[in-house]
């Protein structure tokens, strides 16, 4: 079983050094889980971020033969924002400008590899 | 008009010559290309080695859209889209309605590329103007 609690205090841990919010959203938008300073748009946040995924996926899918989208990072004005695939979902994160793209990159590695198992296991059982 | 397209002629030129001369630059980079929102190509270079279909207007056309959402997730204006494949990674930069392209193999240095990106602004900001005009 999926514990909601257990979960935001694993997104929690990655907002530290620059990082404002984590958060877990299915590809179709819907947000699982969400960790870090709420402004109230997190659902809109997720559902923006699903369809830029879907769009990269779709659209690549003809174009690279690796066929696998990792990983999107979006560099804006005022800050940056990485999305990556776990298990069958997506981890989003956002950070400010400052927070390095590798240290960006090492960290969602780390999180995705912590929760890989646990939510392949919980997405198979559903 | 003759003497705009004129302008716009030559100053494609320019840019390949600037994008060949930028391409052996950096290990792992398979090709700088300039693009319309479309993904309809402007000017190209690239190696051997580069899968042909990644050029396709299909996938460049992806990072207007996206670049256009992106804009709305709170963070300011969108500048530009790095997406990472297990053995490419694709940077696309926002001078929409121009989008500067590089391709390269996953272990290429993105800093490196980012480097690039400032090398090439002020041409693909001419080039963006000169189209804006005709």
């Amino acid at each position: 079983m999926l514990k909601p609690k257990a979960l935001t205090r694993v997104l929690e841990q990655a907002n530290t050094g620059g990082i404002h919010c984590t958060l877990l959203l299915n590809q179709e938008g819907s947000l699982m889980a969400f960790a870090g300073r709420s402004e109230k748009k997190e659902h809109v946040t997720a559902a923006i971020a699903a369809n830029i995924w879907m769009s990269y996926e779709k659209n690549s899918r003809v174009a690279i033969d690796d066929k696998s989208l990792e990983l999107i990072v979006l560099n804006c004005e005022d800050g940056r924002v990485l999305i990556k695939k776990v298990a069958s979902l997506l981890l989003c994160i956002y950070a400010q400008s400052s927070v390095g793209l590798g240290l960006l990159k090492a960290k969602s590695e780390v999180l995705a590899g912590y929760l890989e198992t646990p939510l392949t296991q919980i997405v198979s059982t559903t | 008009i003759n003497s705009t397209h004129f302008s716009i002629d030559l100053m494609e030129e320019g840019l390949q010559s600037m994008l060949k001369r930028l391409l052996p630059t950096v290990d792992g980079l398979q090709c700088i290309l300039v693009c319309d929102r479309d993904g309809v190509i402007i000017v190209e270079v690239h190696t051997d080695d580069l899968p042909p279909a990644i050029v396709k207007p299909i996938f460049m056309g992806t990072f207007a859209i996206a670049s256009e959402q992106a804009s709305k997730l709170g963070v300011g204006k969108n500048s530009s889209v790095i997406s990472y494949y297990s053995g490419h990674q694709v940077i696309q930069c926002n001078y929409l309605p121009l989008v500067l392209t590089f391709v390269a193999k996953v272990d290429a240095n993105t800093g490196m590329l980012f480097a690039l990106e400032e090398d090439l602004r002020d041409s693909v900001n001419q080039l963006r103007d000169l189209i804006g005009v005709s």
